[in-house]
């Protein structure tokens, strides 16, 4: 019976260790689940699905109720409900929140943006600015924050003091879903003082900026409508790698590439990621295997033609660069005329003056400006 | 040949009677059936499945038979979109005026189309006001002739469109040829020639034999068409919009397209509302053009009826927030009485209705400031007007509401179909305060679905009333019942006869589009002048009257009248009483008064 007692009492201790030991591991997926779920509301808004919002903090153990503590995901879900009509309830949410929330700038934001909405611009600016104008100490690393309240001093016609927050966030998070707001806004403040340089600078800006937000935002909601399918994923990709944020690139590729090697796009584009990146190798096989994959991906042929040139393969340069300025179609379209001066090149390279020349006249056919020279 | 204008003061009579039986709350009760207004509109089905049949029709107030009373016109669709291409298509509707604001339902004018949007103006200079009707492949001037609107040129196909810009109902047609849609329209005189030229607005390429159902775009790309989360038509966004035109005018019905001279580098911006006004004080007309989806347009009159947008450092291009809004009608007047025009400018729901007012530098947005961001919020609005409607002296601004998708009504949008018309005052605080609607019959107590409104003095009472389509039902009658203590004054601006072949120079044209108008109640006081402008086309695809209507509150008379005429000729007219209507014609003064 000891014995027995014994085996038991070590079970339990065993139990004990081990479910210590998993401790850490349930936190770290419990954080991940919010962080997932954060990530969702978050697009979802973005996107005008508050009711997904909606339906999800319906669907959590606990319900809205959960969310007392947390108060990133308490500002989301208030968000949701302002955008569904609900601004007194989501008055409510808010202030449900606990002692201990953690996030509590988002809170203090999201009552603000409410503010907002109802015309209290007053308010606003006492909720998230100093006495002396600035945006509060605890606020200073919430985007939304610096955005609103130049936005409320915007409503409220006072422009000029508009402009040190909404300049601070441009600076801080350019590309931010709010930055095209807040470049339209500084450009109107330059306006106002005559500075018409600076408006024009500040209205490309955002409009340049505006185009892309409005790319990212079809192409998101294209992957929602067609998970599986690669071309929406290899879209996003484009637009961070325009961004310049190699990662989230490669993160939107990545799994294209895994689960649909056969689109050939895809290759492409990870040729482009990878030749901005500064890794030709890399990009030179990227390219080889989009025009392998589908002899039509013209932008790869082009620009594995062009590597080819710089990596002093002149033979091989000419195979891509000939392939595709006799291809029947991308041979008269403008975006490949650099291909003819740069094939003309190589020609005059490998010797081929008479090939050289005709080619030459075809670039200046299509419109061609540059001297056959110039590269010499 | 005008009428003698016994009807009238017969009328006068009348309703002065029935003011004084008018003890009823002050309201705008809807009186469309009791005065014989049995207009119902159609609009393809219910469930809206192409956006064609969510964009409703615009209604017109003019003089028909020059009897001195503003008869009604309205557009027309279909029921369907099928309707289209099996017909037959639908007519104008005509509503005669007895002069005391009862009607009576005419013939109309022969047309066969799916009609939006209508301009008044006299385009042939015989001194009574003609028609322009557009619609969804059609754009068709007609004359007044002899108290009746008989079909004139058809603009349609006018070079560089073709015979595919036409749609007529009942004829065959082959997919893939969308027709030209015109939605509002904009009579005004662009280059001070004397002669009305017309701002056509035009929307977007739809295929009425193909239209786009579900999603836009195809395979793997292909975008559904949600919103919040609703499967709903398609468009705008995501179709391609059809550019504008301007034609110019030459005073006999004769049009020719000039958007090439007088719009260059336009670019296509799905237009909703157009509003010709005297934007930068100047003295011609420019316009303002409410985009849907797209940057507005603020274009400038360069002084010979060319233009350049200067939406973008006027402020007006986009929200304060830089975002292109639904602009979907438009509006100019006074608000704050400062000497320039401000705009009302209505968009989607979740987009306020905008107010922008003049400052020296352009115009500077006001929404917020006067309240109507949270007001205004929820609302889809359409038509719009800024006009005293109580007399006090200050602009109300009145608001024609309804959403476009019938999914509005499902649980959590924030927002719903049918909406009530919305009233607000606008001064003198500079906030703007709720009309609230005191009787069950009031135009603003029941939430309906409207689009098109027009604003005019229908029983010669000279309070404002206004005329509202509804989309799929029948149209308002607001009989303005408010203000009855309130002085007023009723301005008919009239431009010289005839028009000589051989005139060289800047003329008005004979309805006196254009003619700006300022009156200085005292000089000793310190209160603003009033001002106004005789234009007809303003709110969403509709032609109010050109009467000028002016509030006096407590004050029996004004000090002076300045006319600004087109012509470049200004005209005084010395200290007078309220309470009439003034005909004043140019170089002649006050032709016509009457007590009111």
């Amino acid at each position: 019976m000891r014995a027995l007692w014994l085996s038991l009492a070590l079970l339990v201790g065993a139990a004990q260790v081990v479910a210590a030991q998993d401790a850490p591991v349930e936190v770290e997926r419990a954080a991940d689940a919010r962080a997932e779920r954060i990530a969702s509301w978050r697009e979802a808004l973005e996107l005008d699905l508050a009711g997904e919002v909606l339906a999800s903090v319906a669907a959590l153990e606990g319900g809205a109720a959960s969310l007392s503590a947390d108060g990133e995901a308490l500002a989301l879900y208030a968000s949701a409900l302002a955008a569904s009509g609900q601004r007194d309830a989501a008055r409510r949410a808010l202030r449900s929140a606990s002692e201990d929330t953690t996030e509590r700038a988002a809170i203090d934001v999201a009552l603000a943006a409410l503010d907002l909405d109802e015309d209290r611009l007053a308010e606003v600016e006492a909720r998230l600015a100093e006495e002396d104008g600035s945006v509060r100490a605890e606020l200073q690393d919430a985007p939304r924050a610096w955005f609103l309240l130049g936005r409320a001093r915007v409503r409220a016609g006072a422009t000029g003091r508009a402009r040190v927050p909404l300049e601070a966030f441009v600076e801080r998070w350019p590309r931010h879903a709010d930055a095209p707001a807040a470049w339209h806004m500084l450009a109107q403040e330059a306006l106002e003082r005559r500075d018409l340089e600076r408006a024009r600078e500040c209205r490309e800006r955002g409009a340049e900026l505006g185009r892309w937000h409005a790319y990212y935002r079809t192409r998101r909601l294209q992957c929602r409508a067609n998970p599986d399918a690669p071309e929406p994923r290899i879209g996003l990709a484009q637009l961070w790698i325009a961004a310049e944020d190699w990662n989230r690139a490669r993160a939107e590729l990545d799994p294209v590439l895994t689960r649909h090697p056969e689109a050939c796009a895809a290759w492409t584009t990870l040729g482009e990621l990878e030749r901005k990146q500064g890794r030709l190798a890399e990009s030179r096989a990227a390219y080889a295997r989009a025009v392998a994959c589908d002899p039509d991906q013209h932008v790869a042929r082009f620009a594995l033609g062009l590597l080819l040139v710089d990596a002093g393969e002149p033979e091989a340069a000419r195979v891509e660069l000939e392939a595709l300025c006799d291809d029947e179609h991308a041979g008269s379209d403008r975006r490949f005329v650099g291909a003819h001066l740069a094939l003309a090149r190589v020609l005059v390279e490998l010797g081929d003056e008479k090939s050289a020349t005709r080619r030459y006249a075809r670039y200046r056919e299509l419109g061609g400006t540059e001297a056959l020279e110039a590269s010499r | 040949m005008r009428q003698p204008p016994l009807p009238l003061a017969l009328a006068a009579f009348c309703l002065l009677a029935a003011c004084a039986e008018e003890a009823g709350p002050a309201d705008f009760p809807d009186e469309a059936r009791a005065r014989g207004v049995d207009y119902v509109n159609r609009s393809g089905r219910p469930e809206k499945a192409t956006i064609l049949e969510a964009n409703g029709a615009g209604v017109a107030l003019f003089d028909l038979g020059g009897d001195g009373d503003l008869d009604i016109v309205f557009a027309q669709g279909l029921p369907s979109l099928d309707a289209l291409t099996t017909g037959p298509g639908a007519d104008l509707a005509i509503y005669e005026n007895d002069g005391r604001g009862n009607f009576r339902r005419l013939p109309g004018p022969g047309l066969s189309g799916w009609w939006t949007g209508l301009a008044a103006g006299d385009v042939d200079n015989d001194g009574d006001t003609d028609l322009v009707a557009g619609g969804f492949g059609a754009l068709r001037v007609l004359w007044q002739e002899d108290g009746k609107l008989v079909p004139g040129p058809d603009l349609i196909g006018l070079p560089p469109y073709d015979e595919d810009a036409a749609l007529v109902p009942g004829r065959p047609r082959a997919a893939g040829k969308p027709p030209a849609w015109i939605t509002s329209l904009a009579l005004f005189d662009s280059n001070g020639d004397g002669a009305l030229d017309l701002y056509v607005g035009q929307y977007l390429d739809l295929d009425p034999v193909d239209p786009p159902l579900g999603e836009l775009g195809e395979g793997a790309l292909a975008v559904p068409c949600r919103w919040k989360g609703h499967e709903v038509y398609c468009g705008p966004r995501g179709m391609r919009a059809q550019p504008d035109r301007l034609l110019w005018g030459a005073a006999n019905g004769v049009f020719w397209d000039a958007t090439r001279d007088a719009l260059p580098g336009h670019q296509p911006g799905f237009t909703l509302g157009v509003l010709p006004f005297d934007a930068d004080g100047d003295g011609d007309t420019d316009l303002f053009v409410a985009n849907d989806s797209a940057a507005n347009l603020m274009l400038v009159n360069e002084g010979n009826g060319r233009f350049v947008d200067h939406g973008f450092e006027t402020g007006l291009a986009y929200s304060p927030e830089g975002m292109p809004e639904a602009g979907m009608g438009v509006a100019s007047g006074d608000v704050d009485r400062d000497g320039f025009l401000d705009i009302a400018l209505t968009n989607f729901s979740d987009e306020p209705t905008a107010l922008y007012l003049g400052v020296p530098t352009g115009f500077k947005n006001a929404t917020f400031r006067y309240g109507l961001g949270n007001e205004t919020r929820p609302l889809l609005s359409w038509g719009v007007h800024l006009v005293d409607f109580d007399g006090d002296g200050w602009l109300e601004l009145f608001t024609a509401n309804g959403h476009v998708y019938p999914q509005a009504d499902e649980p959590l949008t924030g927002t719903s179909y049918a909406q009530a018309d919305t009233l607000w005052h606008l001064g003198p605080e500079p906030r703007a305060r709720r009309f609230e609607p005191l009787r069950d019959d009031s135009i603003f107590a029941q939430p309906t679905s409207s689009r098109g409104s027009a604003v005019g003095d229908l029983d010669g009472d000279a309070r404002p009333d206004l005329v509202v389509t509804r989309i799929d039902g029948p149209a308002a009658l607001g009989m303005n019942r408010t203000g009855a203590k309130n002085h007023r004054l009723e301005l008919v601006l009239r431009g010289p006869e005839g028009y000589p072949d051989d005139y060289r120079g800047r003329r008005t044209p004979r309805d006196a589009m254009g003619a700006r108008v300022e009156i200085i109640m005292d000089a000793k006081d310190e209160l603003p002048r009033l001002r106004g402008e005789v234009q007809t086309a303003s709110g969403y695809q509709s032609a109010s009257a050109p009467w000028l209507h002016f509030g006096f509150g407590e004050r029996t008379g004004f000090e002076q009248i300045r006319v600004f005429w087109p012509s470049g000729a200004t005209e005084l007219i010395f200290a007078g009483p309220a309470d009439r209507r003034l005909v004043i014609q140019e170089g002649q003064g006050i032709v016509e008064r009457r007590d009111l």
